[in-house]
C-alpha cells in the first residue's frame, strides 16, 4: 500500500508523496514538452477547429497562472482579501515600460528587478492590512486599485503621450544564442518572438515561480499563513509573528504578480490606458474559484481553463453544426462568454465549492477506495 | 470668484450625497441583515439607470410611474435572487459569498451589453430642466427634486426599519440570528425582505442618478460602488453611518474633483475613506470588533 497512500511523516513532507503522484507529474511534464511541437505544426483539423490558437492560449495561461497562484497565496491561504491585484500588474507594466522601453534595460534584468519592486511595494500596501480586517481590507485595497490606476495613467501620458506603451521583443541571452540551436536574424540577434519561442521562455519561469510559491506554502511560512487565515489572534498566541507574516504574504504575492505583469506586457507587446480595468481582478477571482480555492494546482488549472475555454467556445459557437445557425449567439458572442463565466462562478460556489481540484479529488477518492466507494 | 465655485460644488455635492446615501443605505441593509457584502450593488444601480433610460427616456413614461416600475422590478429581482441563489450561500465563508455577488455582477454586465449595447446613452430628461441661482451658484431644479426624493425615501426607510414589524425582525436577525429564529422569525423571509429593500434603494438611486449624471454608460457600475467607501466610512453595520458616510464622500469628492480635476474622483473618494479607516478602523459609527480567542 506504500505506493498509494501516505504512511509516514517523511513521506508526508515530500513534494511528490506517492507513486501515482509521481506518474502524473511525469505525464504532465511530458505533455508540457510535447505541447508546443504539436500545436505549432501545420496540421489543420476538420470543421475549422482551432489549432495554433491553443499555443497562444497556453502562453497567456502560463502568464496568468503565476498571477493566479500568487493571488491564491494571499487570498486562499492567508485569507487577506486584497483586490489590489491589477494594481500590481500595472506596477509590473510601469517597471517594464520605464526600464525596458525608455532605458533599454534587458528583459532578463527587468524580471528580478520587478520581483524586488513588487515585494517592496507589496509590503507597503500590506501595512494597512495590519490594521484592517476582512471587509475593511477589501474595500481599502479597492482604493489602492484606483490610486494605482491614476498613477498608471499619469505615467503613461507623461512618458508615452497618448500612445500605448510599446515593449521591444526581448533577446535570448548571448551565451544561449551562441549554442547554435537558433538561427539569428539579419542583425545577428535572436529575438523572442512568436508563440513557440515564448512558450519555452514562459514555461520554465512559470514552473519555477509556482514551485517557489508552493514550497513557501508547504513549509513553516505556509503553515503560519494558514494559522493566520484561521484566526490571527490565536496564531499570535502560538508564537507566530503576525505582523511580519502578513507582510511577507503580501510581499511574496505582490512580487510574483508584478513579475507576471512584466511578462504579460512583453508578451502582448503593447499596453494601453484601458488595459487594467477592475474586471481584471475579477478574472483572476474566476480563475482561483473555478480552479479550486486554497490550492495552487487549482490556480494553475483555473488559469488554463480561463484561457482554453473561450478558445473552445469561440469555435463551438461559430463552427459547430446547429449552433452556428443560432443568430443570437453570433451577435453577442463576447457577452455570452462573459455571462457564461459569471454563471459558472455562481454554480461552482453554490454546488461545487472545491472547484476543478475538488472534482478531481472526489474522482480520485472514488477510484482510490474502489470497490468500497460510495 | 473662488467662493462661488466652492458654493456651486458644495450644493451639487449635496444632491450627489443624497444619491450616495441611498445606495449606501441599501448596501448596509443587505450586509446588516444577511452578512453578504454585495459586490453587485453598483451593477444593480447601473441596471436601474439603463431601465430608466428606456422607460423614461425612450418610452416617455412620467417620472413617478417610471420610478415606481423600476424600483418595484428591482425589489422583485432581489426576492428572486435570494430564493434562487443567495439562500444556498447562507453560512458559507465570507469570501465565497462575496464572489457569488461578483458572479452576479458579471452576469448583469453581460445582460446590459446584450440588451442595451456598449454605446452610452444621454442623460434622462424626464424632470423639469430649468435652473435657479443662489448666491452666485447655479442649481438645476433636478438637483432639488433628487434631494427631496432621496430625503423622503430615507425617512420612509428609517420609519419602516424602526417602527414596523418587519423592520423589527430585521434588526432582531441582524442582532442575533439564532435567538431570532428561536422566537419564530423566518429568516428566509427576512433575508428576502432585506434583499428586496436593498435593491429597491439601489434602484431608486439608479433612477435619480440617470437624471443627474451626464450620460448613462457602463461606467456607472463603478459609480455605484461608491456605496463601498460611503458605507465603510460610516461603519459597515450602521444605518445612520451610511447616510452620513454617503454625504461626506460625495461632498469631499465633488469639491476635491472640482479643484484637482475629474480624473481624481475615485482616488479622492477612496482616499478619504482610507484616512478615516486609519483613524477609526471600524468607521465612524461602526460596532467595534471584539476579538475573542
Amino acid at each position: 500500500m506504500r505506493s498509494r497512500l501516505v504512511t509516514d511523516y517523511r513521506q508526508d513532507l515530500a513534494i511528490f508523496k506517492t507513486r501515482p503522484q509521481k506518474v502524473i507529474v511525469a505525464v504532465v511534464a511530458g505533455l508540457a514538452v510535447a505541447f508546443p511541437f504539436v500545436f505549432s505544426s501545420d496540421f489543420t483539423p476538420p470543421l475549422g477547429f482551432p489549432w495554433r490558437a491553443w499555443l497562444t492560449a497556453a502562453n497567456l495561461a502560463l502568464i496568468a497562472s503565476i498571477g493566479a497562484a500568487a493571488f491564491n497565496l494571499l487570498l486562499g491561504y492567508t485569507h487577506q482579501v486584497s483586490v489590489a491585484h491589477a494594481a500590481f500588474l500595472m506596477l509590473g507594466t510601469m517597471t517594464a515600460g520605464y526600464l525596458g522601453s525608455i532605458h533599454h534595460v534587458s528583459f532578463w534584468v527587468i524580471l528580478p528587478i520587478s520581483l524586488l519592486v513588487g515585494a517592496v511595494v507589496g509590503a507597503l500596501v500590506g501595512l494597512p492590512a495590519l490594521r484592517f480586517r476582512g471587509l475593511y481590507l477589501l474595500v481599502a485595497t479597492f482604493g489602492v486599485h484606483f490610486f494605482f490606476l491614476q498613477v498608471y495613467k499619469t505615467f503613461q501620458t507623461s512618458f508615452f503621450g497618448f500612445n500605448a506603451i510599446r515593449f521591444p521583443a526581448p533577446e535570448v541571452p548571448v551565451w544561449l544564442a551562441q549554442l547554435g540551436v537558433f538561427t539569428p536574424d539579419a542583425e545577428g540577434r535572436v529575438l523572442i518572438q512568436g508563440d513557440f519561442r515564448w512558450y519555452w521562455v514562459l514555461l520554465p519561469i512559470a514552473v519555477l515561480s509556482i514551485a517557489y510559491m508552493s514550497n513557501v506554502i508547504r513549509l513553516r511560512e505556509g503553515r503560519a499563513f494558514r494559522a493566520i487565515a484561521q484566526h490571527d489572534v490565536s496564531a499570535s498566541l502560538t508564537g507566530i509573528d503576525v505582523t511580519a507574516t502578513k507582510l511577507r504574504a503580501f510581499a511574496i504575492s505582490s512580487a510574483f504578480v508584478t513579475m507576471s505583469g512584466v511578462l504579460g506586457s512583453y508578451y502582448l507587446r503593447a499596453r494601453g490606458e484601458d488595459s487594467f480595468p477592475f474586471e481584471v481582478v475579477l478574472f483572476y477571482a474566476i480563475m482561483v474559484i473555478v480552479g479550486g480555492f486554497s490550492s495552487t494546482q487549482g490556480a494553475v488549472l483555473g488559469a488554463l481553463f480561463f484561457y482554453f475555454f473561450p478558445t473552445f467556445f469561440d469555435w463551438f459557437r461559430s463552427r459547430a453544426p446547429v449552433v452556428r445557425d443560432i443568430k443570437f449567439l453570433q451577435a453577442y458572442a463576447n457577452e455570452i462568454n462573459l455571462a457564461g463565466f459569471g454563471i459558472l462562478i455562481i454554480i461552482v460556489l453554490v454546488f461545487r465549492p472545491g472547484g476543478l481540484v475538488g472534482v478531481w479529488r472526489s474522482l480520485k477518492g472514488y477510484w482510490g477506495r474502489w470497490p468500497f466507494s460510495t | 470668484m473662488p467662493l462661488d465655485k466652492f458654493l456651486q460644488l458644495l450644493l451639487s455635492g449635496i444632491s450627489l450625497g443624497a444619491i450616495y446615501a441611498l445606495v449606501a443605505l441599501g448596501f448596509v441593509l443587505v450586509f446588516k441583515a444577511t452578512s453578504v457584502l454585495n459586490f453587485a450593488h453598483g451593477s444593480f444601480l447601473m441596471l436601474a439607470a439603463y431601465l430608466t433610460s428606456t422607460l423614461l427616456g425612450s418610452l416617455g413614461l412620467p417620472f413617478a410611474v417610471g420610478l415606481l416600475v423600476v424600483a418595484l422590478s428591482l425589489a422583485v429581482l432581489g426576492v428572486v435572487l435570494h430564493y434562487t441563489v443567495m439562500q444556498w450561500m447562507v453560512g458559507k465563508a465570507f469570501f465565497s459569498v462575496v464572489l457569488v455577488t461578483v458572479g452576479m455582477e458579471i452576469v448583469i454586465r453581460a445582460v446590459i451589453l446584450v440588451f442595451w449595447g456598449p454605446l452610452e446613452r444621454g442623460r434622462v430628461q424626464g424632470l423639469p430642466q430649468g435652473t435657479f441661482s443662489v448666491g452666485g451658484a447655479v442649481i438645476p431644479y433636478v438637483n432639488l427634486i433628487i434631494l427631496a426624493a432621496a430625503g423622503i425615501l430615507v425617512l420612509a426607510f428609517l420609519v419602516f426599519f424602526n417602527r414596523s414589524r418587519m423592520g423589527l425582525h430585521m434588526r432582531a436577525v441582524a442582532d442575533n440570528l439564532e435567538a431570532a429564529t428561536a422566537m419564530g422569525i423566518d429568516r428566509n423571509v427576512v433575508y428576502a425582505g432585506a434583499w428586496a429593500i436593498g435593491l429597491l434603494l439601489a434602484g431608486v438611486g439608479g433612477v435619480l442618478y440617470a437624471h443627474f449624471s451626464p450620460s448613462v454608460n457602463l461606467g456607472l457600475g463603478v459609480i455605484g460602488l461608491r456605496a463601498f467607501p460611503a458605507a465603510i466610512l460610516g461603519g459597515i453595520d450602521s444605518v445612520p453611518g451610511a447616510i452620513v458616510g454617503g454625504m461626506i464622500v460625495a461632498l469631499v469628492e465633488n469639491i476635491g474633483a472640482g479643484y484637482l480635476g475629474a480624473q481624481w474622483r475615485d482616488v479622492i473618494a477612496f482616499g478619504i475613506m482610507f484616512l478615516v479607516l486609519l483613524w477609526r478602523p471600524s468607521g465612524l459609527f461602526g460596532t467595534k470588533e471584539l476579538i475573542r480567542v
